[in-house]
């Protein structure tokens, strides 16, 4: 039995499986950690407060000033922390199961019995409660197909939003620039990735040397209600603590 | 009727009674990656109600989510390339021009033409289940946004790559080298921003059973932490991302009608009734060398040939599973040996095996039959129209490279005694070597003259060839060969050139010498070993000490097999050798994990589980 099932490898899962992690099962359908973040390309408000964060927290900011993952004027080079996040975890001894969907819930007892499919085949657990952090079953308010873009050395034009719907995030690097797409929140990876190859394939012409470098794997997604409970089965967004440490310290921090 | 589960890595089979499909399909292709992804639109494309089921979010496997955009060898023609074409076009106008393929730009046009045929897309899907009436196919259960559906078809077709559907089937699998069923390494591919274009880079992490879920959450959380470098950026080349699917380049095979094997090909038995032509070196990865099929160790090692392209004529059977009907297998997964799948695992070959897939399923649709009767010449007759089945991608064997200018040369094995003798006497031998090992008794009396000559490199490349030929003659020049450490490496192929000293290690093995097994010892007990200058050179982790270690003691462990009289002191050497793991400090002082690690380490389990057998005395 353990003692939390945790559903998603948000920085929010993470930091609740770093306090108990021999005890903790993190799943996620997909192969990444802190993907809501750092796999859509967007840092959130990026607003990093040193004050009041737990000491793991801490020397997490720490270490990404020193590796300058994180800049001094509050921006990310996001793609950097996905190897920090990974060593991080690996030192934690969080080994998440990836590539895993649930099939079903039941409850069982005081806690759930969880028909998982992974890799090996299907798996029944038993958790004492189940965190969702992942979003997916709350109510959307707004979804998103990002990219990140390539700007050729030699453009100096500066990117301008030219309709509702489209925004541009700045990373910490020289020309580090993604695309944010506002889409439906019906539409499926099909549908977002035409949506995104049209739009961006009928830009303005002064933009037209900006190309799509990287579309990302994971929707940006903010929800309604990013908080959920029915006894002890907890849905809360690890997106709406606003940025990666936050979500990560208010992880360590959570109280079972 | 039978529903088939595996519940923790083993089948569980149930008997129910009527089921109720809600859906219903000629086709339902499992998987859509770099074979999949064609199969189901070539099953569209021919009017096949067709269903692809995929785990990740897109479509493309490892030439898309797994960032292996590049081709490396395969051959050209069939349905794959005009999608391309597609996926070219929009590179420069929405997506980023780059050497390879835009991943992104070859996701959207793989998504767009299997709508534009009718594949029914279901992403982030995955089957959980198959059903069938005795051994005939009849089904799959489907888990698909969170819900679970029951759904007939006529065929699967399992791209899985890890033959997945076809075991949840209960088909037989085979899985990695005949040995240790040990599979080639994995990739981890990273991707980076080089002025104003997209650069990748690949390093080979280690070995992984990619069906433990933890053992394969563990590679992938430990593949992304080795990027955790210093910094990100060196002002000239920007991390752009680590692709989320693993590099996975060997997984389970079915056990098929046919396999096709390394050893049968170069033996010349190939089929005269190709569906398509495999193209490339035999591209196997992993520094273990010694712990190969003699047959990849004599190609690919003492004769040199790791780089010589050969052409390989694929037959349908490779891809129906024994003992089952209406499913097939397309892609890594098909019915190859560990030895052949290095070489026909190319990206252009597994699309096309998608292609052949699909169009023996429409022929065994249309026609109500059997996969296993699909007319040879009409399903030939289907590929060639449409370039999958291409002669001209029969290129029998030669020195090839992906690099453009470099001039290739067609290989023909040698007959005559000049010849041979020419390429003996030269830095590139490897061609003479192997056709003394075809040459067998008719060359030898030539070999043994030769070992006289004023010439050293035809006298050991002749005592190299005799006992590739299974004769003893040579022994004495192979054992100088050891003693002196010979570290002349030859020089026939662009990558992967082998050093004589260990060559000469390995064939003093396979004759099962027993005069050379003190200095074998000598070279994996003595610590001061790793001092000689032929390892001085090395940096990081010392590959060539490693091929001596390990070459030095699968050979002892064949001359202890061989020579009872040897046995106790053969195991005691072992055991001296490998008890703890200085050996491994010897070799390099990374860290606890990844490929050199993982190789070092499995040294001593190989040896500790040998002295074991030697003990029993089996």
């Amino acid at each position: 039995m353990y003692d939390i099932l945790v559903i998603g490898t948000t920085f929010y899962g993470l930091g609740v499986a770093q306090q108990n992690a021999k005890n903790t099962l993190v799943i996620d359908r997909g192969t990444k950690l802190g993907y809501e973040f750092i796999n859509t390309f967007n840092p959130g408000d990026g607003c990093e407060k040193e004050k009041g964060l737990s000491a793991v927290a801490a020397m997490f900011l720490k270490k990404m000033k020193n590796k300058r993952i994180f800049h001094e004027n509050g921006l990310y080079h996001l793609p950097a922390l996905e190897p920090m996040l990974c060593a991080w975890a690996d030192h934690f001894g969080i080994t998440p199961y990836f590539m895993t969907d649930i099939v079903s819930i039941t409850p069982k007892g005081d806690g759930f019995a969880v028909v998982l499919n992974t890799v090996s085949g299907l798996k029944t657990v038993m958790a004492a409660k189940i965190l969702d952090t992942t979003g997916n079953n709350l109510k959307i308010k707004s979804k998103a197909i990002n990219s990140l873009l390539m700007i050729p050395k030699n453009f100096s034009i500066s990117l301008e939003p030219w309709i509702n719907g489209c925004r541009f995030i700045y990373g910490a690097l020289s020309r580090q620039v993604a695309l944010s797409l506002t889409i439906s929140p019906d539409d499926d990876w099909v549908a977002a990735r035409r949506k995104l190859h049209v739009f961006w394939d009928s830009r303005p012409k002064k933009y037209a040397p900006v190309t799509l470098a990287m579309v990302a794997d994971f929707f940006d997604i903010e929800t309604f209600f990013p908080k959920k409970s029915n006894g002890n089965y907890i849905q809360i967004a690890s997106k709406s603590f606003g940025n990666p440490l936050a979500a990560l310290d208010a992880g360590i921090k959570w109280s079972f | 009727m039978i529903l088939s589960q595996i519940y923790d890595n083993c089948i569980s089979k149930s008997c129910i009674g009527n089921i109720l499909f809600s859906e219903s399909y000629d086709v339902v292709v499992a998987g859509l990656g770099t074979a999949g992804s064609i199969a189901a639109i070539t099953a569209a494309k021919n009017n096949l109600k067709t269903l692809g089921v995929e785990r990740f979010n897109c479509m493309g496997g490892t030439i898309t989510a797994g960032g292996v955009s590049g081709y490396y060898f395969g051959g050209r023609g069939g349905l794959y390339e005009e999608i391309d074409r597609i996926s070219d076009s929009y590179q420069g106008s929405v997506y980023t021009n780059i050497r390879n393929k835009n991943i992104d730009a070859k996701k959207y046009a793989l998504e767009q033409e299997a709508l534009r045929e009718g594949v029914d897309i279901r992403l982030e899907s995955v089957i959980i289940g198959v059903y069938l009436k005795a051994n005939k196919v009849q089904g799959i259960k489907l888990l698909s946004n969170g819900k679970v559906c029951n759904i007939s078809c006529r065929i699967i077709i399992d791209c899985t790559g890890d033959a997945e559907i076809c075991k949840m089937a209960g088909a037989a699998l085979r899985r990695g080298r005949d040995g240790d069923a040990k599979v080639m390494p994995f990739t981890s591919v990273k991707n980076f921003v080089d002025a104003d274009t997209i650069e990748r880079t690949n390093f080979d992490m280690g070995r992984v059973e990619q069906s433990d879920v933890e053992a394969l959450s563990s590679a992938i959380v430990k593949s992304g932490a080795h990027y955790n470098e210093a910094y990100y950026t060196d002002g000239k080349h920007n991390l752009l991302g680590i692709m989320p699917l693993l590099g996975l380049r060997e997984g389970n095979r079915i056990v098929g009608k046919a396999t096709l094997g390394l050893k049968d090909y170069l033996q010349g038995k190939q089929t005269d009734r190709p569906v398509f032509y495999g193209y490339a070196d035999v591209d196997k990865h992993g520094i273990d060398n010694a712990f190969e099929s003699e047959t990849m160790i004599d190609w690919f090692v003492a004769c040199n040939l790791g780089a010589l392209n050969i052409s390989v004529p694929v037959p349908f059977e490779v891809m129906i599973p024994k003992g089952l009907d209406g499913i097939l297998a397309a892609g890594r997964c098909m019915s190859f040996d560990h030895d052949m799948l290095s070489c026909v695992r190319m990206a252009r070959d597994m699309q096309k095996s998608g292609e052949v897939a699909a169009t023996a399923a429409y022929l065994a649709i249309t026609r109500n039959i059997a996969l296993e009767d699909v007319s040879y010449e009409q399903l030939a007759s289907i590929l060639r129209k449409t370039g999958c089945l291409n002669d001209e991608n029969n290129r029998g064997i030669r020195f090839d490279s992906p690099r453009k200018g470099f001039e290739i040369e067609d290989v023909y094995w040698l007959k005559g005694a000049d010849e041979v003798k020419a390429g003996l006497d030269s830095d590139c031998p490897g061609v003479a070597l192997w056709s003394c090992k075809l040459l067998g008794e008719d060359i030898k009396p030539h070999l043994i003259s030769w070992m006289s000559s004023k010439s050293v490199k035809l006298r050991k490349h002749s005592a190299m060839a005799l006992a590739l030929t299974d004769s003893v003659e040579g022994l004495p020049i192979l054992r100088d060969m050891i003693v002196e450490r010979d570290l002349t490496m030859l020089q026939d192929c662009r990558k992967n050139n082998q050093m004589r000293g260990y060559i000469a290690i390995y064939l003093v093995g396979k004759l099962c010498d027993k005069d050379i097994a003190d200095e074998l010892i000598d070279i994996i007990t003595n610590p001061n070993e790793q001092n000689r200058d032929i390892y001085k050179t090395e940096k990081g982790f010392k590959n060539i000490l490693y091929q001596y270690l390990s070459f030095a003691t699968t050979s002892l462990v064949r001359i202890a097999n061989s020579n009872k009289s040897l046995r106790p002191k053969i195991v005691a050497a072992l055991k001296n050798a490998f008890d703890d793991e200085m050996y491994i400090e010897r070799l390099y002082t990374g860290s606890r994990w990844g490929c050199d690690y993982l190789v070092s380490a499995d040294l001593k389990t190989y040896a500790l589980n040998e002295v074991k057998k030697l003990q029993r005395g089996k």
